[in-house]
């Protein structure tokens, strides 16, 4: 072999190296950065089957909510989420009460949004959870 | 240059085997899967989640059936069959229709006209249809419970065809999740899906057990401020359905009216119930039964029990605050409140 072929495959060797080096650091990091939300227990609103906002629940907040279909004011105080007023016909989303267990979920059909307890901490939703609530 | 070429070449190959150890991982994880979707139908909100090789070629399935199934009941949708019905009188029922009528006359026999979807006319004149809520005139509201009492529906299993008497229309509401759930259930089944949960607005069916082999724990809503739930039941192939005037209703001068119709009334049920529910391997039934408890109140509905009680169990849940639970769930219910099992 000549000299130079010799150091064209060291060369490429190195370079192997180095993507498969970059491969396994990709591969390790992936999981760990799509998983960076918010910890703990939060609202996911949606309007339409889309998400809108996602509110935490260790932060008393207000949002309203303007649609084509109309208003929702929604309130989270004290670890609980509810909707404080509306412009819909029925009030169902108003009448019902406060959620904040995880899999709870306030529906304001008219408008269509939702708003769902979700958690990020799997360990929360382990054994002896509940899976529906039958309402 | 050559060392370009073959940078090229390791991208490529990198590629490929990222390509190749996911599918790997894909096989070798196993071919279960869970899939999960929530949709908007019989004016409400709907989840089906379910576990399996094809899950979600079930589960959409699930949700194509019920939103197809949605349009064929609605009594306000122009081209549904029950709107034909209710407009001409007659007309010739499709498979869901004759299972609907059937099941819906066996309730009503079941329970003594306390589950009646002849009810329709009344619930209108509430404005619970239309969510324009009226106290009706008590003259109108008499008028309409005896045309109620005089309605008939009859069918002929033979040529299919569906006559209503004069002044009579009808509303599956009182028993469409639970007829949907069904449909849900034999999709499912169908498709080998051995592990699901079925939320339909909040008329829910646990399907076998969940992927890790336990069992599905179904919370029953409190209607009371003071607590989260009445219970949690651990189930397998059961549907859990919660019938309570809390969930839908009005106020007007002072006093609320709710939409459990007792039809013998024209007024919203006063047996005493809060919150019922019904545990049952046959969705429909549950469904149409929970409205029928809660009209009929719990001794009616405990005679009932008694004489059926491999067919249904209930949790029944009072104005003063008292639980009860018929013994058929004894073993699969807990509560951190006190409660009465109701004995064969």
């Amino acid at each position: 072999m000549s000299s130079h072929q010799k150091s064209a495959s060291r060369l490429l060797k190195n370079d192997i190296v180095l993507l498969a080096i970059l491969v396994v650091v990709a591969l390790i990091l992936f999981p760990i950065v799509s998983h960076s939300k918010k910890p703990g227990a939060y609202a996911l609103v949606e309007l339409d089957g889309d998400e809108y906002a996602t509110l935490s629940l260790d932060t008393d907040t207000t949002l309203t909510v303007t649609t084509d279909q109309g208003t929702n004011t929604i309130v989270v105080h004290n670890h609980e989420v509810s909707v404080e007023s509306a412009n819909c016909p029925d009030l169902i989303c108003v009448n019902h009460a406060p959620i904040s267990l995880t899999g709870e979920v306030i529906v304001c059909l008219p408008h269509k949004l939702v708003i769902t307890i979700k958690s990020d901490n799997p360990a929360k939703e382990s054994e002896g959870s509940i899976d529906a609530i039958a309402e | 240059m050559i060392r370009k070429n073959i940078k090229y070449y390791a991208l490529a190959a990198l590629v490929i085997i990222t390509v190749a150890v996911a599918l790997c991982l894909r096989l070798w994880g196993g071919t279960e899967t869970t899939y999960e979707t929530s949709f908007f139908a019989m004016d409400t909100y709907m989840s089906v989640k379910g576990t399996g090789t094809d899950a979600q070629g079930a589960v959409e399935a699930v949700r194509d059936a019920i939103i197809g199934l949605d349009g064929d009941l609605s009594v306000t949708n122009s081209k549904s069959l029950v709107y034909e019905l209710n407009e001409n009188g007659s007309c010739t029922a499709d498979s869901d229709m004759e299972y609907l009528i059937d099941k819906s006359l066996y309730a009503g026999e079941l329970t003594d006209g306390a589950f009646n979807i002849c009810i329709y006319p009344i619930m209108r004149e509430w404005g619970f249809t239309t969510g324009e809520f009226k106290v009706p005139e008590a003259s109108v509201l008499s008028a309409l419970c005896s045309n109620l009492a005089s309605s008939e529906v009859t069918s002929n299993t033979q040529d299919k065809s569906v006559h209503l008497s004069e002044g009579t229309m009808i509303d599956f509401g009182g028993i469409a999740k639970g007829y949907a759930t069904k449909v849900a259930v034999d999709i499912l089944n169908g498709k080998y899906i051995k592990s699901a949960l079925i939320n339909l607005g909040g008329n829910v069916y646990a399907l076998g057990k969940k992927p890790d082999g336990s069992l599905w724990n179904v919370a029953v809503k409190s209607p009371d401020d003071s607590m989260k739930y009445l219970g949690i039941l651990s189930i397998s192939d059961k549907a859990v359905i919660t019938s309570g005037g809390y969930e839908r209703y009005f106020e007007e001068g002072g006093v609320t009216y709710h939409h459990i119709i007792d039809p013998s009334t024209g007024y919203p049920a006063d047996s005493g119930a809060k919150s019922v529910t019904v545990v049952s391997s046959d969705p429909t039934l549950a469904d149409a039964l929970s409205t029928a408890i809660f009209v009929m109140g719990r001794d009616k509905a405990t005679t009932l029990w008694r004489e059926n009680s491999s067919l249904f169990d209930f949790i029944y849940y009072d104005n003063s605050g008292n639980l009860y639970i018929t013994e058929g769930i004894k073993d699969e219910f807990s509560s951190e409140i006190s409660f009465e099992i109701i004995e064969k």
